[in-house]
């Protein structure tokens, strides 16, 4: 091949070339060398020129002038092969080589050869620029990262991982059974890691784990720590990515948060009253202890329910009482309070003091908070005592009606005891009066009038201790006949306006269980009050009849009867018919006949008619007969 | 001071026993006494025997004190006769209420022979120097 084949060779590659003698003549140089080293002159030129020379000129073509003089002269002393990448002052890159070419006569040939190489030079320096940048990041990261192999051993460490640089360079290619021999501590820190790492490799995903680091001045630090398995397309274990992160600060928190959350759940499960958050669908979102109590619910979690139905065993009524109250705090985003009546299924009920209200948060929305408390006990005690303050409102208007009627109907009969004492006074002191005033006279009429006092008394008494619970009910077997008419001859052989009864009394000869005091109460009212009702009509009328299973007594009157609006109320303590004008009375009498005949077990029955009359009949079941003697004459 | 047998009371009263302690009281001081037992017999009593007083119980089987009081009143306005209401009804809101219809007394249950006494007295007493004044007018 001649030189100019050579020549083209070598341009079309684009490197140019320069051979020169020991002496430094150039022998040959190509188009490119020449365009290099910017010499305008052509390449056939330049032969014989001396390039040690040359190069003195073209050398402010490179970055560092003086050492590419300097290394045009050196290199060819030493008659080594050289091959360097050098940087032009423009920046380009050339890769420049130098070898010795011996010669046949002993003597040798400088051969160099310049290869343009910018774009190569760039790109792995812009590789390396980029791997430092990567680094760099790596190790800026507040974060130990590590990458294993599928052996685990270290592929890469970064400076928070080792801070050593020296560790952490001998870390590359070891795992940490190594590191623990090399640093002669106990493996069971690496026999841990090795774990964590198999976890993530077995299971084909990442493993992470709170790792506690004992720090050298003592304190702990903690550490999650991640295990990243790396996949190729294959499915292929690549590597490892390990990285911790110290989350101490998190982890306190976390802890510190646990420790809160731990000590509210005490506090509000400890609560007697129950607390409950509710969302606006009807989810139960939170509740505490006492609302299991409260609604007597048999589950264990009641989280997530709809509704109360399916947990409680409180009646759908009461459930939709307790809803109904959700919905309105809901709709109006407001709240309520009050006192429900919780009703359950077994037929208990328990009264409940809630306050619920509208709340609303950015983790659940639109919700119900409510408090509820079971003030069952201090209701019943309310009650208790509101029943105990109606007794006594009772006890205080009968007292006010004791009174005015004491006032009022015990004045006529002492104003005649008054006026016949003065009478026998001024008898006694005039003893030339008239004969037919006589003193005994009036004795009987201070006696009689004593006795109209008592009787009055005694009904109040009676009242009283009717009212408080207190009267006695003593039975004992009793004549009928003998004993009607001993408290008819008693008291009613002649009415104060001069009428006698009619009585009839039929009996079969048994004695009777009564209670005798409570009986005359009751046939002494009901003969009163017929005479009292009709004045000027005939007389009343007393039927006693005795059958075989009860007592009949019966007291019938020509006189102006019960108006229908007042029976209801008849049996009231004072009270006293719209009709009754101008007759006097106190209006306990029929409640005393009521009440002896609700003691033996009896029925009352009144037949009236206004401006006819009235009959009122008493029955008393006779079954308790406890007449041995009669018992007897009959077996 | 002794009152003419010929001055007459009426009792309108229909307890008895009221009624016949009053009479003797009254006859004890020579004062003649006739008794109704109800108001419509009191107002018969009044036509017919022409009573110089009435002493009046309000509480009456067929009607009220205050009735009775109403109706002498109307029909006697000239010549007004001495009413006093003789009651159990002591409160003082019925005093007032006995005062208000027009009555020139109240006593109440129960009383002493000298109220009554007293207030018949003291009561003709003044109808007695009306009367000889409307006599004297008459002369003149």
């Amino acid at each position: 091949m001649d030189i100019s084949s050579i020549n083209k060779i070598f341009d079309m590659s684009g490197m140019g070339l320069l051979v020169e003698d020991a002496d430094r003549k150039i022998k040959y140089t190509n188009q490119k060398f020449i365009e290099l080293m910017e010499i305008d002159s052509k390449p056939e030129d330049m032969v014989g020129f001396d390039f040690a020379l040359t190069a003195k000129y073209a050398k402010h073509l490179f970055a560092d002038p003086d050492k590419f003089e300097f290394d045009i002269i050196d290199i060819p002393k030493k008659c080594l092969p050289t091959d360097e990448i050098i940087q032009m002052a423009n920046g380009s890159y050339f890769k420049r080589m130098y070898s010795a070419f011996f010669l046949e006569n002993g003597s040798y040939d400088n051969v160099w050869v310049y290869q343009d190489v910018t774009i190569t030079v760039e790109k792995s320096l812009e590789i390396e620029r980029q791997k430092e940048f990567y680094l760099n990041i790596l190790d800026e990261i507040p974060a130990d990262i590590a990458i294993f192999n599928d052996k685990h051993k270290y592929l890469y460490l970064n400076r928070i991982a080792v801070e050593n640089e020296e560790t952490r360079n001998w870390l590359i290619g070891k795992d940490d059974f190594e590191y623990c021999e090399h640093k002669n501590i106990d493996s069971k820190l690496a026999n841990l890691r090795r774990s964590w790492f198999n976890e993530a490799v077995n299971n084909h995903k990442p493993f992470q784990k709170v790792d506690e680091v004992k720090k050298p001045d003592g304190t702990i630090k903690y550490v999650l720590r991640i295990f990243h398995p790396i996949y190729n397309k294959q499915n292929e274990l690549n590597y490892v990515v390990g990285y911790g992160i110290d989350i101490t600060d998190q982890y306190e928190t976390a802890i510190f948060i646990e420790n809160q959350n731990l000590r509210f759940k005490k506090l509000i499960n400890g609560l007697t009253d129950g607390v409950f958050q509710i969302g606006v669908d009807g989810k139960l979102i939170f509740y505490n202890h006492a609302i299991l109590n409260i609604i007597k619910s048999d589950v264990n979690n009641l989280l997530g329910y709809f509704d109360f139905k399916t947990v409680s065993n409180l009646t759908n009524k009461s459930i939709d009482n307790l809803y109904k109250l959700f919905k309105k705090v809901a709709a109006n985003q407001a709240s309520e309070n009050g006192i429900l009546a919780f009703e359950f299924k077994d037929k208990s009920i328990k009264y409940i003091d809630y306050y619920f209200w509208f709340s609303s948060n950015p983790v659940d929305g639109d919700c119900v908070i409510g408090r509820i408390s079971d003030v069952t006990l201090q209701k019943l005690r309310e009650n208790d005592l509101k029943s105990i303050i109606h007794k006594e409102k009772e006890l205080n208007n009968l007292k006010s009606h004791f009174i005015n009627i004491t006032s009022h109907e015990l004045r006529t009969p002492l104003a005649v005891i008054m006026s016949s004492a003065e009478i026998i006074d001024m008898i006694l002191s005039k003893p030339n009066l008239d004969q037919k005033i006589k003193p005994e006279n009036y004795t009987t009429k201070i006696l009689a009038e004593v006795n109209r006092i008592t009787d009055i008394l005694n009904d109040l008494l009676i009242v009283g201790q009717i009212e408080s619970g207190k009267i006695k009910f003593k039975p004992e077997p009793v004549n009928i006949k003998e004993y009607i008419e001993k408290i008819v001859t008693e008291n009613y052989s002649t009415y104060k306006d001069g009428r006698s009864i009619d009585y009839r009394v039929q009996e079969d000869g048994r004695k009777v269980q009564l209670d005798k005091n409570l009986m005359r109460h009751v046939i002494l009212n009901l003969i009163e009050n017929a005479f009292k009702y009709s004045p000027n009509k005939p007389a009343p009328i007393l039927e006693v009849l005795q059958t075989a299973n009860e007592l009949k007594i019966s007291v019938k009157d020509y006189g102006i009867g019960i108006p229908k609006k007042d029976m209801e109320n008849l049996f009231q303590t004072f009270y006293r018919a719209s009709n009754v004008g101008n007759i006097s009375g106190t209006g306990v009498g029929l409640m005393i006949v009521e009440h002896a005949i609700q003691t033996h077990n009896g029925r009352i029955e009144i037949d009236s008619k206004v401006g006819e009359g009235t009959t009122i009949t008493t029955y008393i079941p006779i079954n308790n007969v406890n007449d041995t003697k009669h018992a007897d004459t009959k077996g | 001071m002794q009152t003419p047998k010929d001055e007459l009371v009426l009792v309108i009263e229909d307890d008895p026993g009221i009624a016949h302690v009053l009479e003797t009281i009254l006859n004890l001081n020579n004062i003649n006494v006739i008794v109704a037992n109800n108001g419509s017999l009191g107002l018969q009593y009044i036509k017919e025997k022409k009573p110089q007083i009435i002493l009046c119980d309000i509480m009456l089987p067929d009607m009220l004190g205050y009735d009775v009081l109403k109706i002498v009143k109307d029909d006697n306005e000239k010549y007004k006769i001495p009413f006093i209401f003789l009651t159990a009804f002591a409160d003082p809101s019925d005093v007032r209420r006995g005062m208000n219809e027009g009555a020139d007394d109240y006593i109440t249950k129960p009383f002493t022979s000298e109220t009554i006494i007293k207030a018949i007295q003291s009561r003709l007493e003044i109808q007695r120097n009306i009367e000889s004044r409307r006599i004297s007018d008459l002369a003149v």
